[in-house]
């Protein structure tokens, strides 16, 4: 096919394949995925700006048929949502000034990569150690926690923070939250994904988890939501420049609306402490693709600059298919209960 | 069905060059259509397919 906005000729069919993978990532773990899609679109021919703007597009469309999707599940918090989209929207702006004064004194790409690896290797080791420090306790600590543990010491400190006007959010299961904290969680996140690309979900998703003390599947929604408006924005803005394939967008998403949907059904039969070990992975296995793809910058490797890309779409690949078997196995195993009850 | 596509593109290449913010604005309409549509054919495919995701979290 060729794709007369880009002048890239490429596959349909390898571009629905992304899309389905990507899109079962995205309705699973509530990210766009733009560290998976915007390196497959550069491997496939496109241009920079092209592949991250054509993300960014495709991205729109699957968040809105994922959140729809999680929505009547009643795993978005629309509040929650609306009040981390302001802190969100300030916070991106600043991390774009850094990003613009960065790019002044000549020091952005090292900056830029080497955040990136710090905060994607912390999330990832952070939500694996808590993965692992509740999955160790005695059967009978598990039993009083239910299948998750909601919540860390950082949430409970920052619901404990009295500081008006104070909020209840239903959906999450919270009584009482600051405005101002969640504001701050928001502009931080939103700071994040300024200043490193992309819709940031997956800093925003464990900053509900973690920092706000929302249920997994909720954070999952909820930024998902999020995501929709970001990703909009985004698309938006590299639209007016011309950098939206939209044929290619609209293909990726053939395959990223079946696949959204998939994984957003796909939290209903997977535990939630497991859906945030697999997020862990997936974090940890892009974080050391960035780290693969600096070394070949440094070392002048075109192969290993290629190798980090390959990388990471394997680790996407082979999770959406855990993910699309989780499922599987979920559903084989209900059926086979309510066979049994009948 | 050719000739419709290539009219199409042809006029969002057109709105590209000459009228990027109508360019942009169709890009995210489309989007945002295309989504709403994928979802509702997906949502009727799972329904055809007897999979229920109404079911309750406490078992998983």
């Amino acid at each position: 096919m060729q794709l007369a906005i880009s002048g890239v000729h490429v596959s349909p069919l390898v571009l629905i394949t992304i899309g389905f993978c990507v899109g079962i990532l995205g309705g699973f773990f509530g990210v766009g995925g733009s560290w998976v899609v915007t390196p497959a679109l550069n491997i496939l021919g496109f241009p920079m700006a092209f592949a991250i703007g054509t993300d960014l597009a495709h991205i729109v469309g699957k968040s809105i048929v994922a959140t729809l999707k999680h929505y009547r599940l009643g795993h978005v918090d629309l509040k929650l949502g609306g009040m981390m989209m302001l802190g969100t929207a300030l916070g991106v702006q600043t991390g774009k000034e850094l990003i613009l004064y960065l790019e002044r004194i000549g020091a952005v790409e090292g900056v830029v990569r080497g955040i990136y690896v710090v905060v994607m290797l912390g999330i990832g080791a952070y939500v694996m150690y808590d993965y692992f420090s509740f999955t160790r306790r005695a059967r009978y600590v598990r039993a009083f926690f239910g299948t998750e543990r909601i919540g860390s010491a950082f949430s409970r400190r920052i619901q404990n923070l009295r500081l008006a006007p104070m909020i209840r959010l239903r959906t999450s299961g919270i009584e009482g939250i600051s405005f101002w904290a969640v504001l701050v969680i928001g502009l931080v996140t939103g700071f994040l994904a300024g200043f490193l690309g992309g819709g940031a979900g997956w800093v925003r998703m464990p900053a509900l988890v973690y920092l706000v003390g929302v249920p997994t599947v909720t954070a999952v929604g909820t930024d998902l939501f999020e995501i929709i408006f970001s990703a909009g924005i985004g698309t938006f803005l590299y639209a007016l420049e011309g950098k939206v394939d939209v044929v290619a967008a609209a293909t990726m998403l053939l395959g990223a609306a079946f696949g959204a949907q998939i994984g957003a059904i796909a939290t209903q039969y997977v535990k939630s402490m497991r859906i945030r070990l697999y997020f862990a992975y997936t974090v940890l296995g892009a974080g050391l693709s960035v780290i693969l793809k600096q070394w070949g910058e440094l070392q002048g490797s075109e192969a290993l600059q290629r190798f980090s890309g390959y990388l990471i779409i394997t680790v996407a690949v082979i999770l959406a298919a855990v993910v699309a078997l989780g499922l599987v196995k979920g559903i084989v195993e209900d059926r086979r209960y309510w066979g049994m009850r009948r | 069905m050719q000739e419709i596509y290539d009219a199409g593109i042809a006029t969002l290449l057109d709105w590209m060059r000459h009228n990027p913010w109508r360019f942009a604005t169709a890009v995210v309409t489309l989007m945002v259509a295309q989504g709403l549509f994928l979802g509702a054919v997906a949502e009727i495919a799972f329904r055809v397919l007897g999979i229920r995701y109404d079911r309750d979290r406490s078992r998983s």
